[in-house]
């Protein structure tokens, strides 16, 4: 197993370094530099902040330069909000993109299954065509218009929930449903038509051959084999989550990393592109290797290759 | 000695919603099965076998299945207008149930002795203080499985075929079961390991008295292992009788076309099918079922469905002939 980790974690290094190096290559290809504004600075002063940030440098210095300080954790400074670091800048959006994600997350994961779950208990009944309709809604309606929706109707018509800003429990409710919505009903589908299958199975019927109950069966039985493909999803999904959405933070004007990362590329700003660019790819990587590590749990069959050898 | 009865079915039919309509897949059916006893069933594919003994667990799709019948008492209950949760109390106590396919029988995800052990929680033959794990071991040396101590805490994926099926027969057995069914149980298993099975069989049903329907398209096997035989064709018994009667003296045109198609044993001449198709249940011929595939059919046999004779020995057989033999 650790050798497994190990292994895996070297790989992801390597893709990083690829990530990073591209990632670089772009940045520098688009035309316009952070200090190209419509006003047109002297040359002279141009050329002084570009010194100053060693933008004169050749771009395989830069390179190396950005490489060597990335290996000390040194992200940069930013050259667009004056006086604060790339490193800064995330330590402080990301714990709120974080929160929100992770609270996204739960929420999609248990409602999703649950939705599924009970859609799937009575396939074709009245509850399963309602769960089926809503989820293919929830699917299809893209998300800033399940936002405006709930921003009109629940925060503005019933004045029920505040609708922007992130200052506590209450103005967490509507964001976090609507960044949930997608995944929830994406998951719901996943789980129903797993259950579906396995219900199928023949190990269901020796269960019932037992004489266990339909929660038992349903709870020991069937939802763990279910959700071998919900798990699978989860680990990009709750990288997606966790590093912020873009559109989810700029329709509740919440101050997390989605919205520097966006803002950033219109600005040129290389070091917080890329920095947020490595810092998103790590969080990708480390939880693919976890999802990959919950898997064996979940699914004996499922060995890490050392095991099998 | 009524009470030795455990399985008492009469006059059942079955009926299966379908696309293309009702289906009758069993016609007025009585089973009888007493303590100790092997009941072996035979008959082609889509004879009704699965069908009838599902029905005597309440496995059969509710809704889509209609159950007729004059009396149906399993261990003395009667459980005509049983619904689900009755159905859930019987299962794996009273009933217990071996299936075809150990390789899918099994939860993957499980391990062996939680399997096990759920049988054990749900059965009240070990009162309230018990040790799980030794009764689990205890079963699985019975069933002459190697090393259970290690098997108890493998997934069934580490097992082997005939391995995970003596698992699925100790968590059968494992709820004190009175009646066991087997439903092909050894049709996925080499020869050998089926022996092995075989022997597991009998002696479970002589040491704990356990009553046994063993469905198999074996002839062999059922030879083997069983008292007395029900020969099945389209959704009916055409003839059973215990297996020594049976297989001397054959009397339905059906039972003696299986034993011809057998490579060995008295009735091995030249190795001969029987002709023709199993019959479609939506469109039954008129008259005995088999009467288009007999070599002996009468006129008689397209008009009108034969009554029961009994020869004797409760040897009972369906079929026109018995009237030419004066029966």
């Amino acid at each position: 197993m650790a050798r497994y980790v190990l292994r895996r974690i070297g790989s992801a290094l390597v893709i990083l370094w690829v990530i990073i190096s591209i990632t670089f290559v772009l940045m520098h290809a688009i035309p316009g530099g952070p200090f190209t504004s419509e006003k047109k600075l002297p040359p002279q002063v141009k050329a002084s902040i570009e010194a100053k940030y060693h933008l004169d440098d050749p771009l395989w210095k830069q390179y190396t330069d950005y490489i060597g300080s990335i290996v000390t954790g040194d992200l940069g400074p930013s050259y667009k909000y004056e006086g604060r670091s790339v490193n800064d800048i995330i330590g402080e959006a990301f714990p709120i993109s974080a929160q929100l994600g992770l609270l996204a997350l739960c929420v999609a994961v248990v409602g999703g299954i649950a939705a599924g779950a009970i859609s799937a208990m009575r396939p074709n009944g009245m509850i399963d065509y309602a769960i089926t309709f809503i989820s293919t809604l929830g699917i299809s309606v893209p998300t800033f218009i399940i936002g405006a929706v709930l921003v009109y109707v629940v925060g503005f018509e019933m004045g029920l929930l505040p609708v922007a800003l992130w200052r506590g429990p209450s103005y967490m409710i509507l964001p976090v449903l609507t960044l949930a919505a997608q995944p929830m009903a994406f998951i719901a589908r996943l789980t129903r038509s797993g259950l579906l299958d396995v219900y199928q199975q023949e190990y269901i019927r020796t269960a019932r051959a037992k004489g266990l109950g339909s929660w038992t069966i349903l709870f020991s039985h069937a939802l763990g084999n279910a959700i071998l493909p919900v798990i699978t999803y989860i680990g990009p999904l709750a990288a997606g989550l966790l590093t912020g959405s873009f559109i989810v933070e700029t329709i509740f004007a919440i101050p997390g990393l989605g919205q520097y990362f966006v803002t950033s590329i219109y600005n040129r700003d290389y070091t917080v592109i890329l920095g947020v660019t490595v810092f998103y790819s790590t969080l990708i990587v480390v939880l693919n290797i976890i999802v990959d590590m919950i898997y064996p749990i979940i699914d004996p069959r499922v060995t890490t290759e050392k095991e099998r050898a | 000695m009524m009470n030795d009865i455990l399985v008492d079915v009469r006059n059942l039919s079955i009926t299966i919603d379908t696309f293309r309509g009702p289906l009758r897949v069993i016609r007025n059916q009585d089973i009888m099965l007493r303590k100790s006893e092997i009941l072996g069933v035979v008959g082609e594919s889509g004879c009704g076998k699965s069908v009838m003994v599902n029905s005597l667990m309440g496995l059969l799709p509710e809704g889509q299945t209609k159950i007729k019948s004059e009396k149906f008492e399993i261990d003395g209950e009667n459980c005509q207008e049983y619904v689900e949760e009755d159905w859930n109390e019987l299962r794996g106590t009273t009933v217990a149930m071996v299936f075809q396919d150990p390789m899918t029988a099994l939860n993957p995800i499980l391990t062996i002795g939680e399997q096990i052990y759920e049988v054990i929680h749900r059965s009240n033959a070990y009162g309230d203080d018990y040790d799980e794990k030794a009764i689990a071991l205890d079963l699985l040396k019975k069933m002459g499985l190697s090393t259970p101590e290690k098997r108890l805490t493998q997934y069934p994926h580490e097992l082997s075929g005939g391995m995970r099926q003596r698992v699925c027969i100790a968590m059968a057995v494992a709820g004190r079961p009175k009646i066991l069914i087997c439903d092909e149980p050894t049709t996925a298993l080499d020869t050998t390991t089926e022996a092995q099975i075989l022997r597991l069989m009998q002696t479970l049903a002589v040491e704990a008295g356990i009553g046994i329907i063993f469905i198999s398209h074996n002839l062999r096997v059922i030879a083997q292992l069983c008292d007395r035989v029900m020969v099945m064709y389209a959704g009916k018994c055409v003839e059973s009788a215990t297996v020594e009667d049976l297989f001397n003296d054959p009397r339905h045109p059906y039972t003696i076309g299986l034993l011809m198609s057998l490579p060995q044993g008295k009735w091995h001449g030249e190795l001969t099918a029987i002709d023709g198709q199993p019959p479609d249940l939506y469109d039954l011929p008129r008259g005995c079922a088999f009467n288009p595939r007999c070599k002996w059919a009468m006129r008689i046999c397209g008009k009108r469905i034969p009554m029961v004779s009994n020869i004797g020995n409760n040897h009972e057989y369906t079929c026109w002939l018995a009237k030419l033999e004066g029966l």
